[in-house]
C-alpha cells in the first residue's frame, strides 16, 4: 500500500472516529431531512436514498472547501516557499486544538454561541434553513447537507488547515474526502435507528476520535518541523521556483529534476 | 408562473411589479397570457412577492426559483473543485516524457465538470435569456429604461455560453483550457444578485402590505342577542359590533362603543406609548388593545380601513417617478449604453491581439463589473425606503419629489386655526357675574349645552367631560329645577346660541345679540376685556331665568407640539411664516408666542399671492394647512403638507399627509420628514458617488484585462450589496424620540378651579 493510501486510511478512521462528536451539531440536520414515521421498515427503499443524498451535498461542501484552502495554501507557498514549514507547524496546531476540544480540555464552538457573532450566524443559518423547508421535499436533504458542511466545526477546520499544509489542492481535497466519507456511516446510523449507542459509549469512541486528531496533529507537526525544507514535506514546486535551485536539497528529489 | 398584466388606454402593457411598460411577446389575446416582466429582477422580485402564499401558483414559482439557485450552487461547487484540481495540476505541468500528475484523471475530471456545469448552465442561463431577448429585440423605443439592463443580461448570458461552448470543444478534442468555473460561477452570481436586489426591493415595499396582511381574517361579531359569532371580516358591514379582547388585534376600523382599554398603536402610527380609548374613540384596524375587551362598532369595510388606504397611498407613491429616480434612470441608460461600447472596443483590441476567446474575457469583464444596478436602484430604493419609514409614522408620502424639496432650504408657511391650533374650541375662563357662583354658571351652560352640536357646546360638554361630569351638576348644587330644566331641549337661535323657556323666565347660552334679542342688558366687564386682548373669542353669555350669571370664555389653543415644530423648521433652514383669516389680534398673541410673522386678516387668495410671490424668490415653499379648506394654498406650493383626518385621506390631494389618527403630536411628523429628507438625499447622493466612482474605476481596469470575469461578477454583486445596505439601513430617524411640549401651551384645569371657586386659564 502506497503513502498517500495509507494517509488517507488514516483519516478515514479519523475522521469516523470523531464523527461521534458530530452526532451533536449534524444530528438536528440529518434528522431534520430524515422522513417522519417508522423509517426503519422502509429505511432501504425510502430513506437511505435521502441520506446518501445528504451526505452528497455535505461531502461536496467539504471538497469545495478543500479546494479553496489547498489552492490557497500552494497559492501561499508558491509566493514564499518558507511559508511551506509555518502553515504545517499552525495546521498541527488547529488539529491538536481539535482534538483537546474533543477530550473537553478546550471550549468547542457552543462558547461562541452565546456571543454577539454566535447569534449572527445562527441567524443567518436559520433564515437559510426556513428557505430551504419552503422547498419541494426531494430536494431538501441535497439542500441541508450542503448547508450543514459550512456549520462552524473545530473537526473540519483542522482538516481543511492540515489540507492548506499540504499546498497541494488534489490532496487537500483527499483530506476532506476522507472527512466526507468518514463521518457518513455514523450519521446514517442516526438516521436509521432515531439515536445511537449510549450516551456514554458515544463519548468513548469520541474520545478515541480525539486522540485520534491529536495523533494526526503530532505526525502534521513532525513532518514540518522534522523535514529540512518545505519541499521533503509534501509540497512540489514548479519548476522555476527559486527554492528548486536550492544547492542545500538533496539532489535526488524528484520535485528538481 | 405570469403577471397580471394591466392594459393601459394606449393598449401597452404594463409589468405588474414596477409599473413599467412592458412589450408582448405576440400580439392577440395570447400575448397577455404570455406577458413578461419588464426584467428578470422585476420577475424575481415578484416571484418573491407571490411567493408568500406557498400554496399558490405563484408560490411554487418562488420555490422553484430558490431550488434551481440551490441546485446550481452545489452544481458550482462541484465544478470548482475540479476546476481547482485541475488548476493545480497544470501548474506543475509535466516536462517531456513525464506523465501528468492526475495521470488519466485529468481528462476524467474535464469531463466530470463538463456533466456538472451543463445543468447549472440551463437552469440559470435559460430564465435569463427568455426573459431578456425578446425585450432587446423586440422592445419599442420608449422601453429603454429596461431594455438596456436586460441587453446586459442577455449579453453576458451568452457570453457565459459562449464560454462553456468553446469548454466543450477543448474537452472533446483533449486539449484546451476549459472554463467551466468560469460560465457557471458567472451565471450564478448574476442571478443571486438580482435575487438579492429584488428581496431587498421587495422587502421595503411590503411593510404596509405586511401589516395589512398580519391583520385577522375573522372576528366575533356580538349578534342582536348578545351572542358571540366567528364571522369573515369580508362579511363585516358599517354599523355590526365586534368584540376585541386584550392581545387581539382589531381587524377593522370602528368606534368603540363599550369598554375601556390601553390600545397598542405603535403598528399603525409609530407611538410606543399604548392610548387610552373608551366609548366614542375611534380605533383602527391593526392597533391592539392590550389590558381590556372592547365591543366596536365597525366604520370601515375590508379594503377602506386606514391600512388598507395606506398602503394604497404609498404604493402609489413607490409608482411615481420623482426627479432625481429620473435623472438616474437617463444617467444609467446613457451609462450603459458606453458599456456597451466600451465592451464591443474591448473585444476587438484584445481579440485582435490575443485571440477572440480573450477578447470575449475581457468584454465580459467589462460588461459584469459595469453594474447598472447600482445606479438603477440607488435612488429608488432610498425614496422606497424612505416612504415607507415615514408611513410607519403617520407621515404619507404621496410624491417622491418631496424628499429632494425638503432636504433644502425655502420657507415655510402655516396655516393656523386646526393646523397650528387644535380645531376644537377649548373653554378659557369663566367670569361669574356680581355674586354668581361660577359651579352654577358652568352647570346651567351644560344643561344648555347638552343638546346642541355647535363647537362652542361641544367645547362646554368636552370641558365637562374632562372633569368627570356627564351630568348637569344638580347633584353638587342641589338645585332640582336645574335637572328638571335638562329634560327640556333648548330652541336653537341660529348664530346667536341657544334659549331655553323656563318657570322663572328664559334661559340662555349666547351672544350679546341674543340677550338684545330678549331685551336682557349686556354687562361690561373689564375682565372679558383684558381676554379679548389676549386671543380670547368673543363671551358666552350665560342666563338662568332672566338673570345673567356670567359669561364663559373660549379660545382656540396651540398644540403642544406647535412650539417646538415651529422651532425645529426654522433650524432646519426654513423661514417660518403663518397666514390666518383671524382677527389682528389673535394673531399678535400667535406671533408673541411663537416669536414668527404671522399675516392676518388674509383671504383665501391673499395666501394663495404670498405663496408665490415666496416661491418666485426661490428655494422650497412649504404649506402647511389643514387639508380642506386650505386646498388651494396647498396646491400653489412646492411641497403641500395637510393634516386629515382618516377618513378624509381619499378627498385630500396634498403632497404629504399627516395623518391625524387620534394622537396628541400630529405636528411632530414635520420635523421628522424633514429630517428623513435630509438623510433620504444624503444616502441617494452616496449611493450615486459610490455606483458612478466604483464603475468607472471597475470598467478601466476590466477593459485593460486587469479584471477576471468572475470577479468583477462578484464584484457587481458586492457593489448591489453595498448600495442595498446603504439604502435600507439601520432606522434614520430616532427612536422614541419625543419633543418637549411647549412650556407655553395652555391647559384648562376646570375641576381644579371650579372647587377653588373661580376659574382661570392655567398656564403650564
Amino acid at each position: 500500500m502506497t503513502g498517500p493510501t495509507l494517509e488517507f486510511l488514516a483519516a478515514l478512521g479519523v475522521a469516523a472516529g470523531a464523527s461521534f462528536h458530530c452526532v451533536g451539531m449534524c444530528g438536528p440536520f440529518v434528522l431534520a431531512s430524515a422522513l417522519s414515521g417508522d423509517v426503519r421498515r422502509a429505511f432501504l427503499r425510502r430513506e437511505l436514498p435521502r441520506q446518501l443524498l445528504y451526505h452528497v451535498g455535505k461531502t461536496t461542501t467539504y471538497l469545495f472547501l478543500g479546494a479553496l484552502a489547498g489552492a490557497s495554501g500552494e497559492l501561499l507557498i508558491r509566493a514564499q516557499s518558507e511559508l511551506g514549514r509555518p502553515l504545517g507547524i499552525l495546521a498541527a496546531i488547529v488539529l491538536f486544538a481539535a482534538g483537546l476540544a474533543g477530550l473537553g480540555r478546550l471550549p468547542g464552538t457552543g462558547a461562541v454561541a452565546g456571543t454577539s457573532l454566535g447569534r449572527t450566524i445562527a441567524r443567518a443559518f436559520a433564515r437559510f434553513g426556513d428557505e430551504i423547508r419552503s422547498l419541494p421535499p426531494s430536494f431538501r436533504p441535497l439542500a441541508l447537507g450542503t448547508l450543514s458542511g459550512f456549520l462552524p466545526c473545530p473537526l473540519v477546520w483542522a482538516f481543511l488547515a492540515a489540507g492548506a499544509a499540504r499546498g497541494s489542492a488534489v490532496e487537500s481535497v483527499a483530506l476532506l474526502l476522507a472527512l466526507g466519507l468518514g463521518t457518513a456511516p455514523v450519521l446514517i446510523a442516526l438516521a436509521w435507528t432515531g439515536r445511537l449507542v449510549s450516551a456514554s459509549a458515544r463519548a468513548r469512541i469520541a474520545r478515541i476520535g480525539a486522540f485520534g486528531l491529536i495523533a494526526l496533529a503530532l505526525w502534521t507537526g513532525w513532518r514540518a518541523v522534522g523535514r529540512p525544507s518545505c519541499c521533503e514535506s509534501g509540497v512540489r514546486l514548479p519548476r522555476d521556483a527559486p527554492a528548486a535551485n536550492d544547492p542545500a536539497l538533496p539532489a535526488e528529489d524528484p520535485a528538481l529534476e | 408562473m405570469r403577471p397580471r398584466v394591466e392594459e393601459s388606454a394606449l393598449g401597452a402593457a404594463r409589468c405588474e411589479f414596477c409599473g413599467l411598460s412592458v412589450v408582448a411577446s405576440r400580439p392577440g389575446k395570447r400575448s397577455l397570457e404570455r406577458a413578461r416582466y419588464c426584467c428578470y429582477g422585476c420577475y424575481v422580485a415578484d416571484s418573491i412577492v407571490r411567493g408568500a402564499d406557498r400554496r399558490s401558483d405563484a408560490g411554487k414559482a418562488a420555490r422553484w426559483l430558490l431550488a434551481r439557485i440551490l441546485i446550481a450552487s452545489f452544481l458550482a461547487m462541484g465544478v470548482m473543485v475540479f476546476s481547482i484540481v485541475l488548476w493545480s495540476s497544470a501548474v506543475f505541468s509535466p516536462a517531456e516524457g513525464e506523465t501528468h500528475p492526475l495521470g488519466p484523471l485529468a481528462g476524467l475530471f474535464r469531463w466530470f465538470a463538463l456533466v456538472l456545469s451543463t445543468p447549472a448552465l440551463i437552469l440559470l442561463g435559460l430564465p435569463i435569456l427568455r426573459g431578456s431577448l425578446p425585450l432587446v429585440f423586440r422592445g419599442r423605443r420608449g422601453d429603454g429604461e429596461r431594455r438596456l439592463p436586460s441587453a446586459v443580461d442577455a449579453l453576458v448570458t451568452l457570453g457565459a455560453g459562449a464560454a462553456w461552448c468553446l469548454s466543450v470543444i477543448h474537452v472533446a478534442r483533449g486539449e484546451g483550457e476549459v472554463y467551466f468555473e468560469t460560465a457557471v460561477l458567472l451565471l450564478l452570481l448574476l442571478t443571486v444578485g438580482r435575487w438579492l436586489e429584488a428581496t431587498a426591493r421587495v422587502r421595503a415595499r411590503r411593510s404596509l402590505g405586511d401589516l395589512a396582511a398580519l391583520l385577522p381574517d375573522r372576528a366575533i361579531l356580538v349578534t342582536a342577542g348578545g351572542r358571540e359569532e366567528s364571522v369573515a371580516v369580508s362579511a363585516l358591514a358599517r354599523g355590526h359590533i365586534v368584540r376585541i379582547r386584550p392581545g387581539e388585534r382589531i381587524p377593522i376600523d370602528g368606534k368603540v362603543a363599550e369598554g375601556i382599554a390601553s390600545v397598542d398603536v405603535s403598528l399603525v402610527t409609530g407611538e410606543s406609548e399604548p392610548r387610552s380609548c373608551g366609548p366614542g374613540d375611534a380605533v383602527f384596524g391593526g392597533t391592539s388593545p392590550v389590558d381590556g375587551t372592547l365591543d366596536i362598532i365597525v366604520s370601515s369595510r375590508k379594503g377602506e380601513r386606514l391600512v388598507d388606504r395606506l398602503h394604497a397611498a404609498v404604493d402609489e407613491a413607490l409608482r411615481s417617478r420623482p426627479r432625481i429616480e429620473r435623472i438616474a434612470e437617463i444617467s444609467s441608460r446613457h451609462f450603459l449604453r458606453a458599456v456597451v461600447a466600451i465592451a464591443l472596443g474591448t473585444f476587438a483590441f484584445w481579440g485582435a491581439r490575443l485571440g477572440w476567446f480573450e477578447g470575449l474575457r475581457a468584454s465580459l469583464a467589462v460588461l459584469l463589473i459595469a453594474c447598472p444596478c447600482s445606479l438603477g436602484i440607488a435612488a429608488p430604493l432610498a425614496i422606497a425606503v424612505a416612504v415607507d419609514r415615514a408611513a410607519r409614522r403617520g407621515i404619507l408620502v404621496r410624491n417622491g419629489d418631496v424628499f429632494e424639496a425638503l432636504a433644502g432650504r425655502g420657507a415655510c408657511f402655516f396655516d393656523k386655526t386646526g393646523t397650528l391650533t387644535l380645531p376644537e374650541l377649548e373653554l378659557s375662563r369663566i367670569v361669574p357675574v356680581d355674586d354668581a357662583d361660577p359651579v352654577e354658571v358652568f352647570a346651567t351652560a351644560i344643561s344648555l349645552a347638552a343638546w346642541s352640536t355647535h363647537p362652542v357646546a361641544s367645547a362646554i360638554r368636552r370641558a365637562a367631560e374632562e372633569q368627570g361630569r356627564n351630568q348637569a351638576a344638580s347633584s353638587e348644587t342641589g338645585d332640582p329645577e336645574i335637572a328638571l330644566a335638562r329634560s327640556t331641549r333648548p330652541e336653537t337661535r341660529p348664530g346667536r346660541g341657544v334659549r331655553r323657556e323656563d318657570r322663572g323666565g328664559p334661559s340662555l347660552l349666547g351672544s350679546d345679540r341674543l340677550l338684545e334679542e330678549e331685551g336682557i342688558a349686556v354687562p361690561h366687564d373689564e375682565r372679558l376685556l383684558d381676554g379679548r386682548r389676549t386671543g380670547e373669542k368673543r363671551p358666552v353669555w350665560v342666563v338662568r331665568e332672566g338673570r345673567v350669571l356670567g359669561a364663559i370664555t373660549l379660545r382656540e389653543s396651540l398644540r403642544p407640539e406647535a412650539h417646538a415644530t415651529v422651532l425645529a423648521v426654522k433650524s432646519a433652514g426654513f423661514d417660518v411664516e403663518v397666514l390666518t383669516g383671524d382677527e389682528r389680534v389673535a394673531a399678535d398673541d400667535l406671533a408673541r408666542v411663537l416669536s414668527v410673522p404671522v399675516h392676518a386678516n388674509l383671504l383665501p387668495n391673499d395666501k394663495v399671492d404670498r405663496v408665490r410671490e415666496r416661491a418666485a424668490r426661490g428655494g422650497a415653499v412649504i404649506m402647511v394647512g389643514d387639508g380642506l379648506n386650505d386646498a388651494p394654498v396647498i396646491a400653489a406650493a412646492t411641497v403641500g403638507i395637510s393634516l386629515a383626518s382618516a377618513t378624509d385621506l381619499a378627498r385630500d390631494s396634498a403632497d404629504v399627509v399627516l395623518v391625524d389618527s387620534g394622537r396628541s403630536c400630529v405636528l411632530d411628523g414635520l420635523p421628522l420628514l424633514l429630517d428623513l429628507s435630509r438623510r433620504t438625499l444624503a444616502r441617494i447622493r452616496w449611493n450615486l458617488v459610490w455606483a458612478f466612482g466604483y464603475n468607472t474605476i471597475g470598467i478601466v481596469l476590466a477593459a485593460t484585462g486587469h479584471v477576471h470575469p468572475v470577479l468583477a461578477a462578484l464584484l457587481m454583486m458586492v457593489s448591489s450589496l453595498c448600495v442595498v445596505a446603504t439604502s435600507v439601513g439601520p432606522n434614520w430617524v430616532v427612536e422614541g424620540e419625543r419633543r418637549e411640549r411647549s412650556p407655553l401651551a395652555p391647559r384648562v384645569f376646570v375641576g381644579e378651579t371650579l372647587g377653588a371657586g373661580s376659574l382661570e386659564r392655567n398656564r403650564t
